[in-house]
């Protein structure tokens, strides 16, 4: 996998910013309001290999740049194959995807999404840029939102709702002053945010 | 009393070979085959969730077999009280009808919903955690989802995912929206385009990995490109043909009545499909001893007789069970090790291999196993055929070859055998009599359903699948590709 050092201890080792993280994603989506209830209420993960599609063309990276374990095995194809919904009938004898998802695949989800928003982030660094121009230019709360404008519209195929806008936006006031870099550490953290939330991964 | 209770006592009080399952799993001391009690059950209750798959599971009357749950006491308690156990098969079936109406009213788990109650909406009789539900649709909010009934746009982007594997982008969703009066066929056209992807029809893709439970590969014996250690068969040639019948609006009964071949190879970026028919010298030739397909045209049956269904399932055995019942099991839907799709033939199982299937503990399945079987008997395996035979082809003598290992009678085997409780000649129309079953057109509309919506139909939800089950065989022609157009326009597909 590819060495993201600034960010990821600290993801690591702060449980308490994942939580609130996770609470401002919560809030965005679940903010008191109308009442929804399916009837049907059937949600299915997307498999690995249809999750990094997703990822590759959000990012504008190919399969191959997303994630690799040691630098050598991807991610989604080989290391994470199996936790990622995927089968190995052949060798494993796994015929279908697992019932339920594995202990691991979080974990697993984290790891490519943290991968390939770093390599987009160092990419857009080095320029030109695809993504983080915005707050790559100039950092403040207006090109935050443009660029989380631009993850929800590129990996969820829909514009953001303004909850999430400021949601997203919110998370650099909790790490700006834990971090080095926090343009970095807010880029890449909402880029995170965004590709493994539930509609993300799920359908 | 209270009803409640009654189960309990009866089923410490009932003769162990009254209970249902021991009547399927063991015959009566007269060797007579027993009745098969899920058929029975599903004949009663044709319209329950539990027999859209053809048979209920053991788990309606059972904890594990054979013991019974509260629910299967109660049906054992009302059938035929009084008359001594163990029953006879004739005496099992004209009571258990009688049995299920009795216990119908009574609540066997105490949770407030009646045993048919249960049934027919599809939750456990005997677990009272496992209610029938019914929940209200909610629908405040303005998030541009009909959350409350078919949603196009959802729809639009489930196709999408499921089909071509990758999620509409805004511009492709929100010119799908554009469409308004349209979108009904501009969801169709986009399937139609998906249905072309690799990822759904390409190597390793959704319709490949399909198979996979059918197929069994297993690397270590696989020839071909890749090749394992012990290269026997390649199951490459498996999977293309399977793909190969379930495209481009193939009859997919050709998976099991098929004569010929097909391969896949990937060409300009995509998997291409080409048919091919070679006689068992002309393969050999062009592809070696490892590879070639061993059965004339005019004895093969599709995947059932593909060099690598033969290898992995019969491999040394003369009267091969196991490869008559993971047919049965991969086309037809029924495991017959979970006491499905048992049709006990009265003179079975002879046990002209003299493997003791007689026995009271093997008999009642072996009844529909062993006639079952006996079309696939002259198929070569990997060997055992004697020293002249060919591996993987037809031989009719095969079992005279048997002898040493499983005595003199396995001679007499017959070729015949019966399925469904019809006669057959010989394994081409055995396929043909599966292929053209109820049983099958229901299996592969489940595969897909499943496949698609990552679980059987829920009882809510039967309609809509006997409906598919149905146009399978009549108006889609066996194409899996317009029973697919239907099933994406159904409620249980396109409602978020």
């Amino acid at each position: 996998m590819r060495p993201d050092p600034q960010l990821l201890p600290r993801l690591m080792g702060a449980p308490r910013r994942l939580a609130l993280l996770l609470t401002l994603e919560l809030l965005s989506a679940c903010a008191a309001g109308p009442r929804t209830t399916s009837r049907i209420n059937r949600v299915q993960p997307r498999s690995g290999e249809v999750w990094a599609r997703d990822l590759g063309h959000a990012l504008g990276l190919q399969p191959w740049e997303l994630c690799a374990e040691l630098g050598t095995r991807d991610c989604v194809e080989e290391a994470h194959r199996v936790t990622l919904g995927g089968v190995e009938p052949a060798s494993l004898g796994i015929d279908a995807p697992l019932p339920e998802p594995s202990v691991s695949a979080p974990m697993a989800a984290d790891r490519v999404a943290i991968s390939a928003c770093g390599e987009r982030y160092a990419r857009d660094k080095a320029g030109p840029a695809l993504l983080f121009g915005p707050v790559l230019e100039r950092d403040n709360r207006w090109r935050r939102q443009e660029v989380g404008a631009a993850l929800v519209l590129r990996m969820l195929g829909r514009p953001a709702t303004d909850d999430e806008l400021d949601a997203l936006e919110a998370l650099y006031d909790t790490i700006k002053d834990q971090t080095d870099d926090p343009v970095r550490s807010w880029a890449v953290g909402a880029c995170v945010v965004v590709t493994t939330s539930t509609e993300a991964l799920f359908y | 009393m209270p009803p409640h209770l009654w189960p309990r006592r009866a089923a410490a009080a009932l003769p162990a070979a009254a209970l249902w399952g021991v009547l399927v799993l063991a015959p009566a001391p007269t060797g007579e085959a027993q009745p098969p009690a899920p058929q029975s059950f599903c004949e009663v209750y044709p319209e329950a969730p539990a027999c859209a798959g053809g048979a209920p599971p053991c788990e309606t009357c059972h904890q594990t077999p054979p013991a019974l749950n509260d629910y299967g006491a109660q049906v054992a308690e009302a059938l035929l009280p009084g008359m001594a156990r163990p029953l006879s098969a004739a005496d099992f079936t004209t009571g258990l009808p009688l049995a299920l109406a009795a216990v119908e009213g009574l609540d066997a788990d105490d949770d407030g919903w009646s045993n048919l109650e249960e049934l027919l909406a599809g939750s456990s009789p005997a677990d009272p955690g496992d209610q029938p539900k019914d929940i209200d649709c909610v629908d405040e909010d303005e998030d541009g989802w009909q959350l409350c009934g078919y949603d196009l746009d959802y729809a639009y982007k489930k196709v999408m995912l499921d089909f071509c594997g990758r999620s509409p982008s805004w511009v492709e969703r929100a010119a799908f929206s554009q469409r308004r009066g349209a979108r009904r066929a501009a969801l169709h056209t986009a399937l139609d385009a998906c249905l072309e992807s690799d990822h759904w029809r390409g190597i390793e893709g959704r319709v490949w990995n399909l198979a996979n439970a059918k197929i069994g590969p297993q690397i270590a014996v696989k020839s071909g490109n890749p090749v394992g250690p012990i290269p026997l068969a390649d199951y490459d040639d498996d999977y293309a043909y399977f793909v190969w019948t379930q495209i481009d609006d193939r009859d997919a009964r050709l998976v099991l009545t098929g004569q010929t071949f097909a391969q896949a190879r990937f060409e300009d970026g995509r998997t291409v499909y080409e048919e091919w028919d070679r006689t068992p010298d002309e393969d050999y030739a062009l592809r070696g001893v490892d590879r070639y397909q061993a059965v004339e045209r005019d004895r093969r049956a599709g995947l059932l007789t593909h060099r690598w269904f033969i290898m992995s399932n019969t491999m040394f055995t003369s009267i091969p069970r196991t490869t008559a019942a993971q047919a049965y099991r991969a086309f037809l839907g029924y495991d017959i090790a979970k006491l499905e799709g048992l049709w006990p033939v009265a003179s079975e199982p002879a046990d002209y291999d003299n493997k003791g299937v007689g026995a009271e503990a093997c008999a009642g399945c072996h009844a529909t196993l062993d006639p079952l079987t006996y079309p696939f008997s002259r198929y070569e395996g990997i060997g055992g055929g004697g020293p002249f035979s060919t591996p993987y082809s037809y031989a009719p003598n095969r079992l005279n070859t048997f002898t040493d290992e499983d005595g003199e009678r396995v001679k007499d085997t017959p070729e015949a055998g019966v399925l469904f409780g019809q006669q057959v000649a010989d394994l081409r129309e055995w396929a043909q009599v599966a292929a053209n079953s109820e049983a099958f057109r229901r299996a592969t509309v489940r595969d897909y359903w499943r496949l698609l919506l990552g679980e059987a139909p829920r009882p809510s939800e039967q309609a809509e699948f006997n409906a598919l089950v149905e146009a399978f065989g009549a108006a889609h022609s066996y194409s899996v590709e317009r029973m697919l157009h239907d099933l994406i326009d159904t409620e249980a597909y396109g409602a978020p």
